[in-house]
C-alpha cells in the first residue's frame, strides 16, 4: 500500500517533471540556418543580442566565466554596483579593480567597455584637482578601450571610440594645452619607434579611425549603425584638427603646410569615396555635379518624350476640382474653417503632380511609348532620391565647407595670417608689446580679409570665422590698453572684416562697436549689399573682458565637460558618435 | 583613510558614553533579558501543548533550573576533549583542501591584479583581505554548520551524551575547536598572503647614468643631479639627488626607494610599501561663512555624504580640537622642531581657476582657553592624498609676537588645541570629514598591524563558528548552513536589512517588494491605494517588526571589516580591536547558551 | 539480595509522532519496571517490541511521553547519572577517523579523568578486550567484531555500576559470543548491574537472572528466569549412563505415582517455547499484561495504554 502510494508520487514527479521540460524545450530551442529556433532564439534574432562576434579569446575570462557556475549575469551585477559604489566614494584604484574584473566577465560586451572608458575618461578625470592626475585618468580610459579593443578585435565602434578619445578628449578639453603637451611627451604610451613628431593626439587618434575604416573596407566588420557620412570622414576630420592645433601652437612651418595639404587630399579621398547610403545606394560626396547632371538630363529626356504634358496634366486635374474645393482653396489659410482645411488639402493632393502621375499621363496619352516612358521615369525617381542623398549626407559632414577650408589653409594668404595673429597675440600676452602687436594684428586682419576673399566659398560664420573673431577680440583688447577702440571709425574703417565680426560675436562682446559700425553702414549709400543683419538696441558694454583665461573653443559643444560637478553622461548608443 | 564610522574609546563604548548612545554591556543584557523571555514563552508553549500547562511549567522551570547548574560544572578536560575531537573530525573531512584553494587563488590573482594603480598596495591588501574574510566564512560555515548534524546521523552522538557530558559543552567544544583550527588557517593564509603581497609589488628600479641631469650652482658647481628611474611596475619615480648622487626617489605607487650614489646610482628595493600610520583624530566642527559654529559644512550635491565643505575666501573654516598633545610628539627636522601632521583636503571648484595650479589654503592654530592664534600658516591643497604637514614648534601669533606651540597654544590641562583650516580662494572649496586631519604619531609596526586586520576576521570567523554550531543543534546540517548563511548575509547587509525594517529604504517591506517585482513597478511610486495595499502594507508591518527584531542579533559583518586600515596604511586602534573581540565573545557566550538550551530540549535518538 | 533499585521506570510510555505532532507509533505502553543492583537483567522481546526504546528512555536519549525513568534514584535526562553508568550501542557508534587509543581517550577525557588514571586505564581495557595489537588501527579497518569489543571498552572506561548492553552479541561469531557472556558474568561477579536487551534468547537463558518480555510494547512477562522456565507440573530427568534396566525401572515408579512420563530425552531450549507461547498468545488477545512478580512496586501500574 505505502509502496504503492509512493510510486504514484514518483510518477506524478516525473510526470510534473516532463510538462515542466516541454517549455523549456519550446523557449530554449536554439535556431539553425532552416529554422529560426524556439521563442528564445527569436527574441535574441530580435534584438541582435549574443557574443557572436570576438575577439581575443582569454582563457583568463573564460575559466572565470565557467567559474562562477552560471551565475555570471548575478556575479557581473553584483560588480557592477559595486563599481557604482566605489565611484560613488571616489575609491577609484577599487574602481578600476573592479572594472578589470567585469572585463574578464563580460569582455564581448561592447556597451561595457564604451560606457566605463567613458567614466574614467570623462568622469573620474574631472573629479581630481591636480591637471596630471586628471591626465593620469583621462590616460586610464584610453588604456581601458584598448583593452577592449584586445577582446573585440576589429570592432569599428570601440576603434572609432579610442580615436574620438585620444582626439578629443586630449585635445579639446579645458585643459587641452596641458594634455597636448603630457599626451606629446607620455613615454609610457607611445611605442617607442613612434618618432616625437607623430606623437600628436590628433596624429594618433587619426590612426586609430583610420583602422576603424580599414576594418570596414576590408569587410572583416559591418560598421553597424554608424553614419557613413562621419564614420569615413573621422580620419580626416583628425588630420585638420592636427593642422589647426598645431598653428595655434605656433608653428607655421613645413610641418604645418604639410598637415593641411595631407588634409587636402585626405578631404578629397573621402569626397571620392563610394558608400552605401541609407538607401542602399551608392554614392559618394564628389558626386554631386555629376548625379545633378545627370538627374537634369533624364529630366530633359523625359521632357521631350512629350513636351508639355505636365501644363496638360496640371489643367486636367484642375478640372477635376469640386466647386467647395476651389473656394477652400481660394481663401486665406487662417481662415478656412476645418472642413475647409480638408478641402483644400484634398484639392491640393488633385493637383500635386509627380512623376509618376505625369508617367501615367503620357502612358495613357501614347499608350505606344509605356515601355520607354516606364522605364524612364523610374530611372528618374531613383537618380532624384540619390541626388537627395548625396546633398543630405554632405551636409552632414559639412563637406563642402571642409572642402573649402583645407584649400584656404593652404593659401600663401591664409598661412601668413595664421602666423601674423599668432605672433599678435603672443606679443601682447607674453611681451606685452601693445604697439608691436597691434601691428601685427592689423597685418593679419588684412591678410584674412584677402584669403577669405580669394575663398569665396568660406562662410563668415563657420567655425574659421570664429577663429578670426577670437583674434580680433584679442585685438580689441589691445586696443582697450591703448585707450582706443573699435568703436572709433578712424580705426572701424580700416578693419576689414566687420562681417565676420558680426556673425562671430554671440556674446556681444564688440555689440558697441559692431552697432557703431553698422549704423555708418546704413547711413553711407555706398554700402556693400548686406547679409540682411538688422542691429538691435546695442549693450553698451565695453570691450575688454579678461578675467579668466579660458581656453576658446572653436567648435561649441562637441566637449561635454563644461564643469567639475556636472558628471558628462557616458554614451548611449548614439550619444558620442560625432 | 576614510573612516565612516567614528571609533569610540573602549569603555565608553562599553557602558555608554555621554554622548547619549546606549553602550554595549546594557545593550547586551537587554538583547538577553528579550532573547530569554522570548525563549521562556515559547518553551512554554511547546511542552505546554505536550504536558499540559502545569506539566510544561513544571519542565520548563526544570530545564531552566538544571541549565543553570549545569552551567556552573562546565569542564574544560571535556571541552579540549570536544574540541579535539571536532579538529580531527575537521582535518579528515579536509578543510585543508580550502587551503590549497586559497593559494590557488593568489596564483591566479595576477588574472585580476595589476599593479598598474595609483596605490597599488591598497588593491594588494584589499584583495588578499577580503578573499581570506570570504574563504574562512565559507570554510567556518561548512565545518560548524555540518558537524553535529553528522554526529547525530551516525548516532556517534549516543555514546557521547550518554557520558557525563554537559549539552553546553558539546556546543562550546565545538566552537573551540573549530575556532583554533581556523586560526591555524587564518596564520597560514596571512603568511602567504604576505609574501604574495610583497612578492608582487616589490621592486626596484635602474637609472640610467645618461638619464641624469646635473643641477649646477650659481658658480657652475654640481650641486645635484635630477632626472627618473627606468619605468617598472608600471611605473617610474623622478629623482632629486645630492651632488654623490644618493638620496630618495619621490613618492610614486605609495612607497619611494633610497639611491646610494658612488660609481653609478643603485635603486634599492622598494619601502613603505605597508605602513601602519598612526593617527591622533581629533574632533572636527566647521564655521560657516559668517563665522558661525555648524556641526557640518555645506554640501557640494555629492551623492556621498562622508565630507561636507567650507567655502573659500570667507570666515567658513573647519576647526579639529585635539586632545593629549605633549611635546614628545615633535620630531627634530631641519628648521626646527615640529608637530607632524596629517591633512587630506578634497577640493571643490565651481571655476578653473589656472589651469595646474593649486588652491591655497591656510592652516591656524589656537589655544582653546585662552584663544591665543597662530598666524595663518599658507599650503597648497593636494586634492585627495594625504599632505604631511608640519607645525612648527616655534611660531608668531597673529599679534606678531613669538609664541611657543606647546608653552602657549597646547592648554596644560588635557594637552588640548584647535588647528584651523580655511579655503584662501572665491569662489573654491574644500572638503573634509573628521579623519581627514590627525597628528601624526611615530607608525607603528605593520607587521603588528596585520596581525590586527587578521584579528577582525578571525572574530567573524569565530562568529560564524558560533551562529553555526549553535544553529545546528536543532536543525539538519543543509538547513544549519543555509541559516547561518542567512544570518552572515543580513549580517553583511545589516544597514540595509534595518533600513528596511525601519521604512527608510525604498520599496517598503517584503510583501511590497515583491508586489513591485513581480509588477515591475519602480520603487519611489506608491502604491496605488485600494484594499489590497493597505492588506500588503499591514503584513509588511508585522514582517517589520519581526525584522527589526531580527537586526537587533545580526553581527554587522561589514563594520568587522578593517581592511581598509591595511589597505590604506593605517593602524587599526586597539580600541576597535577590543571592540570586536567583545562583540565575538558576547556573540560566543550568547550562541553557546542558546546552543545549550536546543540541544538539552532535544531528543538526541529521534 | 539486597533489593536497591538502581533503575526504575513507572508508567513508562513512549510515543512517536511525525513532524505535525501526529501519533505514528505507540513504542511502549505503560511500563513498570525495577532492575536490583548487581543482578543482570534482560530485556526480551521480537524486533520492534520496544526494547532498545526502554533502554534509550533510560539512558535519557529520548524523553518519555508519559511517566518516568529513573537511574539511581535521579531522572534519567539528568546528565550526572552517566558518572556511573555504560552504555554499549546496539550498532558501535564511534567515531571511524580515530584508532582504539584515541577513541578510549576521547571518552575517558569526557568522564574528566585525570591523565595517569586515563592511560593506565585504557591499557588494561584494551588488554581486557583483546585488542592490543589493534591499538593504533582507525576503526574504520576494524572487523565487525573488533568494533564490538571497543565499543564494549568504552562502555566500561569509567568503571561504571550500570552498564546497558544493546543486543550484545549481535554480529559475533560463537566463541566472540561466548566471550561476551563470560564477560558479562564476570561484570555480575564483580557486583555490577548489567541491564541487556536482545533477542538471542539463548544469550538471555544463558546469563539473565531476570527478563522482562516486551511484545508490541507491553510488558508480557516479568521473573526471575528459573522461575519462568519451572513448569511446576512437570518434572525434568536428565541423567548419565543408565540402563535399559533402569529406565524401565524409573517408568515404573512414575506410572505407579500416578505419573505419566512424557519423555526421557536431552532437554530443548525452553525459554524458546515460552518466548514463542507468549508472543502467540500476545497476538491471539492483546492488552494481557503481566502480572507483577514480586510486590516491591511503589506505584501501580495504573490503565493500560
Amino acid at each position: 500500500m505505502n509502496e504503492r502510494r509512493s510510486l504514484y508520487r514518483k510518477m506524478a514527479y516525473l510526470l510534473a517533471a516532463g510538462v515542466l521540460l516541454f517549455p523549456i524545450a519550446q523557449l530554449g530551442n536554439p535556431s539553425t540556418r532552416q529554422e529560426e529556433g524556439g521563442t528564445l532564439a527569436k527574441i535574441r534574432a530580435d534584438y541582435d543580442l549574443g557574443q557572436s562576434d570576438l575577439g581575443e579569446i582569454d582563457p583568463a575570462s573564460e575559466t572565470i566565466r565557467l567559474a562562477t557556475l552560471g551565475l555570471r549575469g548575478i556575479a557581473v551585477s553584483m560588480l557592477w554596483s559595486k563599481g557604482n559604489d566605489y565611484k560613488k566614494r571616489e575609491d577609484w584604484t577599487n574602481y578600476r579593480a573592479t572594472l578589470t574584473q567585469l572585463a574578464k566577465l563580460q569582455p564581448y560586451f561592447i556597451t561595457f567597455w564604451r560606457y566605463q572608458a567613458w567614466n574614467l575618461t570623462y568622469n573620474v578625470s574631472v573629479e581630481l584637482d591636480d591637471v596630471r592626475d586628471r591626465y593620469y585618468y583621462v590616460r586610464r580610459g584610453i588604456e581601458f578601450l584598448k583593452e577592449g579593443t584586445k577582446y573585440n578585435r576589429d570592432s569599428p565602434y570601440l576603434l572609432a571610440e579610442l580615436g574620438w578619445f585620444i582626439g578629443n578628449k586630449v585635445g579639446r578639453a579645458d585643459e587641452q594645452k596641458v594634455y597636448r603637451r603630457l599626451f606629446r611627451a607620455d613615454d609610457d604610451y607611445h611605442p617607442e619607434d613612434r618618432p616625437t613628431e607623430q606623437r600628436d593626439n590628433w596624429l594618433v587618434s587619426k590612426t586609430w579611425y583610420q583602422e576603424a575604416v580599414d576594418v570596414v573596407d576590408s569587410g572583416r566588420k559591418s560598421m553597424g549603425k554608424k553614419n557613413p557620412a562621419t564614420f569615413f570622414a573621422d580620419p580626416p576630420r583628425s588630420q585638420m584638427n592636427y593642422g589647426e592645433a598645431i598653428q595655434k601652437e605656433g608653428v607655421f612651418t613645413r610641418i604645418s603646410e604639410r598637415a593641411w595639404e595631407l588634409a587636402g587630399e585626405m578631404w578629397e579621398d573621402f569626397g571620392n569615396r563610394q558608400f552605401k547610403s541609407s538607401r542602399g545606394f551608392l554614392i559618394s560626396m564628389n558626386g554631386l555635379d555629376k548625379q545633378q547632371e545627370l538627374v537634369d538630363k533624364l529630366q530633359a529626356d523625359f521632357d521631350a518624350l512629350s513636351p508639355g504634358v505636365e501644363a496638360e496634366l496640371l489643367e486636367i486635374r484642375r478640372a477635376t476640382l469640386t466647386e467647395e474645393e476651389r473656394a477652400a482653396m481660394e481663401k486665406d489659410y487662417a481662415e478656412r474653417s476645418e472642413e475647409e482645411v480638408e478641402l483644400a488639402l484634398s484639392g491640393e493632393d488633385k493637383l500635386n503632380i509627380n512623376d509618376k502621375a505625369i508617367a501615367e499621363y503620357v502612358i495613357e496619352k501614347r499608350p505606344d511609348t509605356m515601355a520607354q516612358v516606364r522605364k524612364l521615369s523610374s530611372r528618374l525617381a531613383q537618380e532624384r532620391s540619390k541626388l537627395f542623398l548625396i546633398r543630405n549626407n554632405r551636409d552632414v559632414a559639412n563637406f563642402a565647407y571642409w572642402k573649402t577650408r583645407c584649400e584656404f589653409e593652404q593659401t600663401e594668404q591664409a598661412r601668413q595670417a595664421h602666423r601674423l595673429s599668432y605672433a599678435a597675440t603672443r606679443a601682447f600676452l607674453d611681451d606685452a608689446d601693445l604697439l608691436g602687436s597691434k601691428k601685427l594684428f592689423e597685418e593679419g586682419f588684412d591678410l584674412w580679409a584677402e584669403a577669405m576673399e580669394q575663398n569665396p566659398g568660406l562662410e563668415v560664420d563657420s567655425p574659421t570665422g570664429a577663429d578670426i573673431a577670437e583674434f580680433v577680440k584679442t585685438y580689441a583688447r589691445v586696443l582697450a590698453q591703448l585707450d582706443k577702440s573699435l568703436v572709433d571709425p578712424e580705426l572701424a574703417d580700416k578693419f576689414p572684416l566687420w562681417e565676420v565680426l558680426e556673425a562671430n560675436d554671440p556674446e556681444r562682446d564688440l555689440a558697441a562697436a559692431i552697432d557703431a559700425w553698422r549704423a555708418r553702414q546704413e547711413a553711407s549709400p555706398s554700402g556693400l549689399p548686406q547679409i540682411g543683419g538688422s542691429s538691435e538696441d546695442g549693450a553698451d558694454e565695453d570691450v575688454a573682458d579678461d578675467s579668466q583665461q579660458e581656453a576658446s573653443e572653436p567648435e561649441g559643444g562637441s566637449e561635454a565637460e563644461t564643469g567639475e560637478q556636472q558628471p558628462a553622461s557616458p554614451p548611449n548608443a548614439e550619444a558620442s558618435v560625432e | 583613510m576614510v573612516l565612516e564610522e567614528e571609533i569610540l574609546p573602549y569603555l565608553q563604548w562599553l557602558t555608554g558614553g555621554p554622548e547619549g548612545s546606549i553602550g554595549a554591556i546594557p545593550w547586551f543584557f537587554v538583547i538577553v533579558f528579550a532573547l530569554l523571555v522570548l525563549g521562556l514563552l515559547l518553551g512554554f508553549a511547546i511542552s505546554a501543548a505536550r504536558h499540559g500547562p502545569l506539566g510544561g511549567g513544571d519542565r520548563v522551570y526544570r530545564t531552566l533550573t538544571a541549565g543553570f547548574r549545569e552551567m556552573t560544572h562546565l569542564s574544560g578536560r571535556r571541552i579540549w576533549a570536544l574540541a579535539r575531537l571536532a579538529i580531527k573530525e575537521a582535518l579528515r573531512r579536509r578543510v585543508v583542501v580550502a587551503l590549497i584553494v586559497f593559494l590557488v587563488i593568489l596564483l591566479f590573482a595576477s588574472w585580476f591584479l595589476k599593479a598598474d594603480h595609483k596605490d597599488p598596495t591598497k588593491l594588494y591588501m584589499s584583495f588578499v583581505l577580503t578573499a581570506t574574510t570570504y574563504l574562512m566564512l565559507g570554510i567556518a560555515l561548512v565545518l560548524s554548520a555540518f558537524s553535529l548534524p553528522t554526529d547525530f546521523k551516525t548516532k556517534t552522538i549516543y555514546t557521547v551524551v550518554t557520558k557525563p557530558v554537559r549539552s553546553g559543552e558539546i556546543v562550546l567544544g565545538r566552537i573551540l575547536g573549530f575556532s583554533l583550527l581556523g586560526t591555524v588557517m587564518l596564520l597560514i593564509m596571512a603568511l602567504s598572503s604576505y609574501v604574495f603581497v610583497i612578492r608582487s609589488l616589490s621592486h626596484a628600479h635602474e637609472i640610467d647614468a645618461a638619464n641624469l641631469r646635473r643641477i649646477e650652482g650659481p658658480g657652475g658647481e654640481v650641486i645635484g643631479y635630477e632626472g627618473r628611474t627606468t619605468r617598472d611596475l608600471y611605473h617610474r619615480h623622478t629623482i632629486d639627488l645630492g651632488s654623490e648622487k644618493s638620496g630618495t626617489a619621490i613618492v610614486e605607487n605609495g612607497h619611494y626607494h633610497t639611491i646610494e650614489g658612488e660609481d653609478g646610482p643603485v635603486v634599492s628595493s622598494s619601502q613603505g610599501l605597508l605602513r601602519a600610520r598612526q593617527p591622533l583624530y581629533g574632533k572636527l566642527r566647521y564655521l560657516d561663512r559668517k563665522g558661525v559654529d555648524k556641526e557640518r559644512g555645506i554640501s557640494v550635491g555629492s551623492e556621498w555624504t562622508y565630507r561636507s565643505f567650507i567655502e573659500g575666501n570667507s570666515q567658513a573654516a573647519a576647526i579639529w580640537t585635539f586632545r593629549g598633545l605633549d611635546a614628545s610628539q615633535v620630531i627634530e627636522t631641519e628648521s626646527g622642531e615640529q608637530l607632524p601632521v596629517g591633512l587630506i583636503v578634497r577640493v571643490f571648484k565651481t571655476h578653473k581657476g589656472i589651469i595646474g595650479k593649486a588652491i591655497t589654503g591656510g592652516i591656524q592654530v589656537r589655544n582653546p582657553e585662552t584663544g591665543l592664534t597662530s598666524e595663518l600658516y599658507p599650503f597648497e591643497a593636494l586634492d585627495a592624498q594625504v599632505d604631511e604637514q608640519n607645525i612648527p614648534r616655534k611660531l608668531t601669533s597673529t599679534e606678531n609676537e613669538p609664541i611657543d606651540l606647546f608653552d602657549d597654544i597646547v592648554t596644560e590641562k588635557g594637552g588640548r588645541m584647535e588647528l584651523i583650516v580655511q579655503c584662501l580662494e572665491r569662489g573654491q572649496y574644500f572638503g573634509f570629514a573628521q579623519p581627514d586631519c590627525y597628528i601624526r604619531l611615530p607608525d607603528a609596526s605593520p607587521a603588528w598591524n596585520l596581525v590586527k586586520v587578521y584579528s577582525s576576521i578571525w572574530v567573524q570567523m569565530v562568529i560564524v563558528v558560533a551562529i553555526g554550531v549553535s544553529a545546528s543543534t536543532l536543525l539538519n546540517g543543509p538547513v544549519a548552513m543555509l541559516f547561518t548563511v542567512s544570518f552572515i548575509l543580513l549580517g553583511f547587509f545589516k544597514d540595509f536589512f534595518e533600513g528596511v525594517a525601519t521604512g527608510t529604504e525604498y520599496g517598503g517591506g517584503p510583501v511590497e517588494s515583491l508586489y513591485r517585482l513581480l509588477t515591475q513597478k519602480n520603487i519611489i511610486t506608491d502604491l496605488d491605494p485600494g484594499a489590497g495595499a493597505t492588506f500588503i502594507q499591514s503584513v509588511d508591518s508585522v514582517l517589520k517588526l519581526f525584522m527589526l527584531a531580527i537586526a537587533q542579533v545580526l553581527p554587522d559583518f561589514s563594520s568587522f571589516s578593517t581592511v581598509g586600515f591595511a589597505a590604506y596604511g593605517f593602524n587599526v586602534p586597539p580600541d576597535r580591536v577590543l571592540q570586536d573581540l567583545t562583540i565575538c565573545l558576547a556573540y560566543v557566550a550568547g550562541t553557546a547558551v542558546v546552543g545549550y538550551f536546543l540541544l538539552r530540549t532535544r531528543e538526541v535518538a529521534k | 539480595m539486597s533489593q536497591e533499585a538502581v533503575v526504575q521506570t513507572r508508567s513508562l510510555a513512549k510515543v512517536y509522532r511525525d513532524f505535525w505532532g501526529r501519533q505514528k507509533v505507540r513504542a511502549l505502553k505503560a511500563l513498570d519496571l525495577e532492575v536490583y543492583k548487581g543482578e543482570v537483567f534482560g530485556l526480551l522481546g521480537p524486533n520492534g517490541s520496544g526494547k532498545t526504546t526502554t533502554i534509550k528512555l533510560i539512558l535519557g536519549l529520548l524523553f518519555p511521553t508519559e511517566g518516568d525513568a529513573l537511574v539511581f534514584g535521579k531522572s534519567a535526562s539528568d546528565v550526572s547519572k552517566n558518572d556511573r553508568l555504560g552504555y554499549l550501542p546496539e550498532e558501535s557508534y564511534l567515531y571511524k577517523f580515530l584508532n582504539a587509543e584515541e577513541t578510549l581517550d576521547f571518552y575517558a577525557r569526557l568522564f574528566d579523568m585525570p591523565a595517569e588514571q586515563r592511560t593506565e586505564r585504557i591499557d588494561s581495557l584494551i588488554k581486557l578486550v583483546g585488542l592490543d595489537r589493534a591499538r593504533k588501527r582507525q576503526l574504520q579497518e576494524y572487523s565487525k567484531g573488533m568494533t564490538r569489543r571497543i565499543g564494549l571498552a568504552q562502555a566500561l572506561i569509567n568503571d561504571p555500576d550500570l552498564i546497558l548492553l544493546d543486543e550484545p552479541t549481535s554480529g559475533l561469531d560463537p566463541i566472540g559470543t561466548r566471550e561476551m557472556k563470560d564477560m558479562i558474568l564476570r561484570l555480575k561477579e564483580q557486583g555490577k548491574t548489567v541491564i541487556m536487551c536482545s533477542h538471542l534468547l539463548a544469550d538471555v537463558q544463558d546469563v539473565c537472572d531476570r527478563i522482562a518480555i516486551l511484545h508490541q510494547g507491553e510488558l508480557k512477562e516479568l521473573g526471575r528466569v528459573d522461575e519462568l522456565l519451572t513448569i511446576e507440573d512437570v518434572t525434568q530427568i536428565r541423567a548419565k549412563g543408565l540402563s535399559e534396566d533402569c529406565k524401565n525401572e524409573l517408568r515404573d515408579v512414575i506410572s505407579r505415582h500416578g505419573g505419566e512420563l512424557q519423555d526421557l530425552s536431552n532437554p530443548t531450549t525452553t525459554l524458546e517455547e515460552l518466548f514463542l507461547e507468549i508472543v502467540r498468545d500476545s497476538a491471539a488477545r492483546p492488552g494481557r499484561r503481566a502480572q507483577p512478580a514480586e510486590p516491591v512496586q511503589a506505584a501501580g501500574g495504573e490503565g493500560q495504554g
